[in-house]
């Protein structure tokens, strides 16, 4: 341990000592001689006394001459060296595990935490000359840092390995890289130890298990902490959402946006949706602490295919979880050609008139169907092809070449009988799985719907208006026989709707017609997301445009190799996947866990590693440089000693203020 | 001439004090026969005698005494008190003399109840220079010897001395009976020791000298002079001789009528 000094130019100022000497010569009075009459009795005080006063005197020089003294010391900034908690002799091996996880891109005051953590690391090597080797505390499997792979380097060659290291958008995954430091370190039999920078947040540390690495190394673990223990505040989408399936052209559509508030208190955030890099809209939301809010954007989009969108946040200092990417697929609106076998003069007598409406209810622009009413003759001559979905309304024949080339497409046929079915014709379709038996008239005593497929997510959500449904009165409907999937039965449990698939189509037949002729259905408020339900799940529209998300850090299924489209460079961003079926493309974002700035505590880290002796520093710029080389500041003892010394020679000098 | 101070000799007089009972060797011309008649018991009559006053004014002239720090000396103060103490006392028809000393008698004025004797009086204390050391001790023992009769003797001094052997002195004088009355006469310089210079202090009867600080030395010395007095006025107060701190910055007017009221509570002059 050696006395050093900060500023040792300041020592020459100790020549200041001789001050309190030199002023108390040049002050000394000259003795006034005066005649007294009780000179006996002052000499018999000055005996009681003279003793003390030099003393005295004595005293108040060295007090003086010391405060002088120690003032120039405290100037010179004296310190004592010693080998620190990072000072290792030449021949030791320090691995540095950095924490490039997304949550060290915070900024605070000083700067980025990532930043601060390489300094951190460069000032516990200042002045090394062992071996180092640094490993990256986010794809460390993916960097394939095998105990092979992992090299050990010069101090010097360690530095520059450390600036090339970039912060990642991913998770740390802390076991695989103490493993590796651990494993780096086994076979050394010099001093080692494991600096890891890091602020410590709680979802890259807490996962830590070191049970699973199976060893141990004797080394000591220092934990460098950059940004301190609170939780520090911080925004992040959760999620993105369509509320109502796929987004279809000229259809509005509602996306939802979860935004969380990862902190202790309260605060706002602005929202801002991109779409191909073109701003759409923003809300403002205020959020209580630890709140989570929705916001909801309506989208009106003009042009189908892949749309690239993008949620952006702002209010908080991670800006590396405030972008969320989104891909959207827009679909083209579903064709739907219903074949009137009964039309009439009158559109309301006519039998499409209702399900007409329930797929274009009011001739809203909004709605994802467009559908084309053509009769019963115009079938043959039309080319089915670029229709999505066809409706046989009470159509006498069900013109068996032309659908079956249709179901070959895997496109969906609804089948609605009626008086003007000609069940031969029918029963004579080889492709339907069923066969149509003689109609049945309950006249005053109608059927009504019993049962409801549970299992049919369109059907499902028709739950919650069954009455509706179920109050609906049929009075006459065909008997089938045949090995069906019943979607709705009446109550003398004939079915009303099945369903059968066809190759890669479906078929679906309504035993019942589509007007009012035999039931009242069309009228029931029901009606319209049965129909529409069906048809959707049927074209494959019930699903949604947005692909689910993946979370950097997450595996994923695609064999393809996928091309990034949007965001930084091996980032987060959009993905586009060429699969044999069609393009897809999925959002790739930062995982949640580092969006939440909790930090562990040090008992409770401490904890994680049992046995093994962890210390952990607040990291201050520049303080690790002593802490390195174990330098301890003597000022501040100097400083109170000063203090005490002025106080005594106060007291010595004047006496006791109170006493007075 | 009769004065007015009650002896402190019983005897015949015309002054009847007590009875007391008949001892043998009573003179039974001192018998009180109509007590006899009265309680069948022999008692004697006694009778204070009333006599003048003989006062010594014991007045010290030590070069001590000369010291003064408002251009009023001690021994001027002293004298001034000395005067008016015999220009009351000769009012009184009393008997006063003045004996000044150092270390030794320097003069003696017998006591005389004349007008005339004030002069004498006034002119010694006028022509006296304060001078030579003092010994109190010695004189007061002297004068013990030579007093023929109780007197009241009133010391004027600084009593810078031994004060075991004035306080012997003292009491040497007052088993002879004497009144003793002690004025000591201290200057504000003395009692408060002001200075705060550095000094060269030179004593003012002995060759004594002293380079000191008086700040670092004050409180030492002022516990000294304050044991003095207090060990002088218990030594007084233990033999009933009347003692009085005169302090020369204090109005000698206010201070001899301090002392007079105090004085007349207990013996009237």
């Amino acid at each position: 341990m050696n006395l050093t000094f900060l500023n040792p130019l300041f020592l020459f100022g100790l020549i200041a000592g001789i001050l309190p000497i030199l002023i108390h010569r040049l002050t000394q009075r000259k003795a006034v001689s005066r005649k007294f009459s009780a000179v006996r009795l002052l000499l018999q005080s000055q005996r009681v006394t003279a003793k003390p006063q030099r003393l005295k005197h004595f005293l108040l020089l060295a007090l003086r001459i010391l405060a002088v003294l120690s003032l120039v010391f405290i100037m010179a900034r004296p310190g004592l060296m010693s080998r620190g908690f990072a000072a290792l002799p030449s021949g030791g091996a320090k691995v540095v595990i950095l924490d490039n996880s997304l949550s060290m891109g915070y900024r605070e005051e000083r700067g980025e935490r990532y930043n601060l953590a390489k300094k951190a690391a460069r000032e516990a090597l200042e002045g090394f000359e062992g071996q180092v080797a640094i490993i990256p505390t986010v794809d460390v499997q993916d960097r394939q840092m095998t105990a092979k792979r992992v090299p050990w380097m010069k101090p010097e060659e360690a530095l520059k390995e450390l600036e090339s290291i970039p912060l990642s958008f991913g998770r740390s995954d802390t076991t695989s890289a103490l493993g590796l430091a651990y494993y780096q370190l086994k076979n050394f039999k010099v001093s080692k130890q494991i600096l890891i920078p890091s602020d410590m947040a709680r979802g890259d540390w807490e996962a830590l298990e070191l049970s699973k690495l199976g060893m141990v190394s004797d080394g000591d673990v220092t934990f460098l902490r950059i940004g301190g223990q609170g939780r520090d505040p911080n925004f992040c989408v959760k999620s993105v959402s369509l509320v109502e399936g796929e987004a279809v052209l000229g259809a509005p559509a509602r996306l939802e946006v979860t935004v969380l508030n990862l902190s202790e208190q309260s605060g706002s955030t602005l929202i801002q949706l991109y779409l191909s890099g073109t701003k759409v809209d923003q809300k403002s939301l205020e959020f209580k602490a630890g709140e989570e809010r929705k916001a909801l954007f309506e989208l009106f989009l003009e042009k189908p295919g892949w749309i690239d969108g993008e949620v952006r946040l702002s209010g908080d200092r991670l800006p590396s979880d405030d972008l969320f990417y989104f891909p959207l697929k827009v679909r083209e609106k579903i064709k739907v050609l219903i074949v009137d076998g009964d039309p009439r003069t009158s559109l309301k007598a006519s039998e499409s008139y209702y399900l007409a409406n329930a797929l274009y209810p009011g001739s809203l622009e909004g709605s994802p169907f467009m559908i084309r009413v053509i009769t019963e003759s115009e079938i043959s001559s039309l080319d089915l092809r670029p229709y999505d979905s066809i409706f046989l309304l009470n159509v006498a024949k069900p013109h068996p070449s032309r659908l079956a080339s249709f179901l070959e497409l895997g496109r969906p046929v609804f089948i609605f009988l009626g008086d003007r079915v000609s069940l031969e014709e029918y029963n004579a379709f080889t492709l339907l799985p069923w066969r149509i038996r003689e109609s049945r008239d309950v006249g005053q005593n109608p059927e009504r719907i019993a049962q409801i497929d549970p299992g049919r997510e369109a059907l499902r959500s028709l739950s919650s208006g069954a009455d509706s449904l179920k109050s609906a009165s049929f009075r006459r409907y065909f008997k089938i026989e045949g090995n069906t999937r019943s979607l709705l039965t009446l109550g003398n449990g004939d079915p009303l709707f099945v369903e059968a698939d066809i190759g890669n189509s479906r078929l679906f037949l309504f035993t019942s017609t589509a007007d009012l002729d035999w039931s009242d259905l069309p009228l029931k408020a029901a009606y319209l997301p049965l129909i529409q339900g069906l048809l959707k799940e049927a074209v494959g529209l019930a699903g949604t445009s947005l692909p689910a998300g993946i979370r950097i850090g997450e595996p994923y299924k695609e064999e393809v190799r996928p091309v990034q489209i949007r965001g930084p460079e091996k980032g987060p961003g959009i993905y586009q996947f060429s699969l044999p079926s069609g393009e897809v493309r999925r959002g790739l974002n930062p995982p949640y866990e580092e969006s939440d700035l909790a930090k562990m505590g040090e008992s409770e880290l401490k904890k994680k590693f049992g046995p093994i002796d962890v210390k952990v520093i607040e990291y201050r710029e520049g303080t690790l440089r002593d802490l390195q080389a174990g330098r301890k500041e003597l000022w501040p003892f100097l400083l109170a000693f000063l203090m005490v010394v002025l106080a005594v020679e106060m007291v010595l000098a004047n006496g006791v203020p109170w006493a007075k | 001439m009769v004065g007015i101070h009650p002896s402190q000799s019983k005897g015949l007089s015309s002054e009847f004090e007590e009875h007391r009972g008949y001892s043998q060797g009573d003179d039974i011309r001192h018998i009180d026969w109509k007590a006899y008649a009265k309680f069948d018991r022999y008692f004697i009559k006694e009778y204070r005698e009333t006599t003048n006053l003989k006062a010594y004014i014991v007045m010290d002239s030590s070069s001590s005494m000369g010291y003064g720090s408002d251009g009023v000396s001690k021994f001027d103060y002293g004298s001034t008190l000395a005067a008016s103490l015999a220009y009351l006392m000769l009012k009184q028809q009393d008997a006063v003399g003045l004996i000044t000393f150092s270390n030794r008698i320097e003069k003696i004025i017998p006591p005389k109840a004349t007008h005339d004797h004030l002069f004498a009086i006034l002119k010694e204390l006028e022509d006296r220079i304060p001078q030579g050391e003092t010994s109190a001790a010695s004189v007061l023992q002297e004068l013990a010897a030579s007093l023929k009769r109780r007197s009241l003797v009133i010391l004027i001094s600084d009593l810078l001395d031994k004060p075991e052997e004035v306080t012997r002195g003292l009491k040497q004088l007052r088993s002879r009976g004497s009144d003793i009355m002690v004025f000591h006469i201290l200057d504000k310089d003395e009692l408060q020791f002001p200075f705060r210079e550095p000094s060269l202090f030179q004593d003012m009867e002995e060759d004594l000298r002293l380079l000191a600080d008086p700040i670092a030395i004050r409180s030492a010395y002022l516990k000294a002079i304050h044991s003095l007095i207090e060990g002088y006025r218990e030594s007084c107060a233990s033999t009933l001789i009347d003692y009085s701190l005169f302090d020369t910055s204090i109005d000698l007017d206010r201070a001899l009528v301090r002392y007079l009221t105090w004085r007349g509570k207990f013996k009237p002059l």
